[in-house]
């Protein structure tokens, strides 16, 4: 439970860069299709797939190579993959 | 998050069982609803020679992988489509897995490469006979695997078929009516004839993102792109709808498939029904030998459609 998750945290998909202080950010793969961003940390799972409107059904968050669960909190460190297990066969 | 089993940290929450595992659990809950799917379709025991259909994909694989690990004997066959880059790297995928993992299990890999023994890829091969991509595939593949199985002399072929397939096909099923299919939707079809051998889908109870998450707990390392035939597919459609309503109401899928197969068992043995309209219907291809409705089965038709364009093409 870490402060930053208090009512209006709001996730940007770029990271806003005040003059010459540029945040870091949790790097983010998204496969199917394959596609690469960055999203300021910290964030729950579960809001950074809300914010991404990815079905939490269609997706599995792996952060370095293990699983994490809707309530974990991402951080800007992570390196993170977000990964489409739908097969259209 | 916890695991609601023991203390370790949760891996996964599965909303429809309204329940968070950690990483054993989670595979003991896996390994169980195997375990469960081949009881109560007594689709083979230890005994029996299993030959599953691996593409490179997650569900073929981790199916090959769970079997080995509960004691059944499992070999597998690949069918190389000659679809460019996707069937370079699935097969690498399935060849290092065999190498990896599978050997240490004593089981064999069969490769049939299409563009060897067809002289053509899959792609060139429907342009031949005018057909769209995946049926021609999907004739190919049946045909292939139900040849090898048969040849060699196994009890039983399996597919990785999951719950998320079954329910997007019984719903495209449903939508447009196709009873015959609902007949044949079991995740049991027994041999009929001598040509045709039993098949099952050990998988049918678990979801994609079940068997995604088994997978990369245990490090099995499939292919995640998809072929690229599969763009556009109905079958995505279905699936995308079906994720829709389980989030809104998780077990949709799960009730929606399983309630059929419950209403489907209480209607009488379908799948005696089935294989006795099989063996009715049924006789040798008057070509290959294998079994057909028609004079002539439809693989030997296409290949033979092939053979007379690439000679006048
Ligand atoms: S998408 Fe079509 S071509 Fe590709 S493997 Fe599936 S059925 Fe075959
Ligand atoms: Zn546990
Ligand atoms: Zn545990
Ligand atoms: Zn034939």
């Amino acid at each position: 439970m870490t402060a930053a998750s208090n009512g209006s945290s709001t996730v940007h998909c770029k990271p806003a860069s005040h003059g010459l202080m540029i945040r870091p950010a949790m790097k983010v793969l998204v496969t199917n299709p394959h596609q690469e961003i960055e999203v300021p940390g910290p964030t729950r799972v579960q809001q950074l797939l809300k914010r991404l409107d990815l079905t939490p059904e269609a997706y599995l968050v792996i952060r370095g190579d293990e699983l994490v669960t809707d309530d974990t909190v991402l951080e800007d460190s992570d390196s993170i993959e977000i990964r489409s297990v739908i097969s259209g066969g | 998050m916890r695991c609601r089993k023991c203390t370790h940290p949760a891996v996964i929450k599965m909303p429809r069982h309204n329940i968070s595992l950690c990483k054993d659990c989670f595979t003991e809950f896996v390994h169980t609803q195997v375990r469960r799917a081949v009881k109560s379709h007594r689709m083979f025991t230890t005994d029996d020679r299993i030959l599953v259909a691996v593409s490179g994909g997650k569900d073929s694989l981790t199916l090959w992988a769970i079997l080995m690990k509960l004691g059944y004997r499992a070999d597998a066959l690949y069918v190389d489509l000659g679809i460019g880059d996707y069937s370079i790297l699935s097969r690498q995928k399935v060849q290092r897995f065999t190498d990896t993992v599978a050997a240490a299990y004593q089981a064999n890999l069969h490769v049939h490469t299409v563009e060897q023994e067809q002289g053509a890829g899959i792609r060139e091969l429907a342009t031949l006979v005018h057909r769209p991509t995946c049926a021609t595939c999907g004739t190919m593949k049946r045909y292939q695997f139900n040849r090898v199985a048969v040849e060699q002399d196994y009890d039983v072929m399996a597919t990785g078929h999951n719950l998320d397939d079954e329910a997007a096909r019984l719903l495209g099923n449903v939508l447009h009516w196709q009873t015959d299919y609902l007949d044949k939707q079991t995740p049991m079809l027994p041999a009929s004839l001598d040509g045709f051998a039993k098949k099952v889908k050990p998988l049918y109870r678990l979801t994609e993102r079940e068997i995604a998450a088994y997978a990369v707990i245990h490090q099995i390392d499939y292919i995640v792109d998809e072929c690229p035939m599969a763009k556009g597919s109905k079958m995505l459609a279905y699936k995308h709808a079906l994720n829709r309503l389980e989030a809104e109401s998780p077990g949709t899928k799960h009730t929606f498939y399983l309630t059929f197969l419950d209403r489907q068992a209480k209607q009488q043995e379908a799948t005696e029904k089935i294989a006795e309209q099989d063996r009715q219907r049924l006789h040798p291809c008057a070509t290959c030998g294998q079994p057909t409705s028609t004079e002539i089965c439809s693989y030997c038709q296409m290949m033979a459609k092939a053979v007379g364009a690439a000679q006048h093409g």
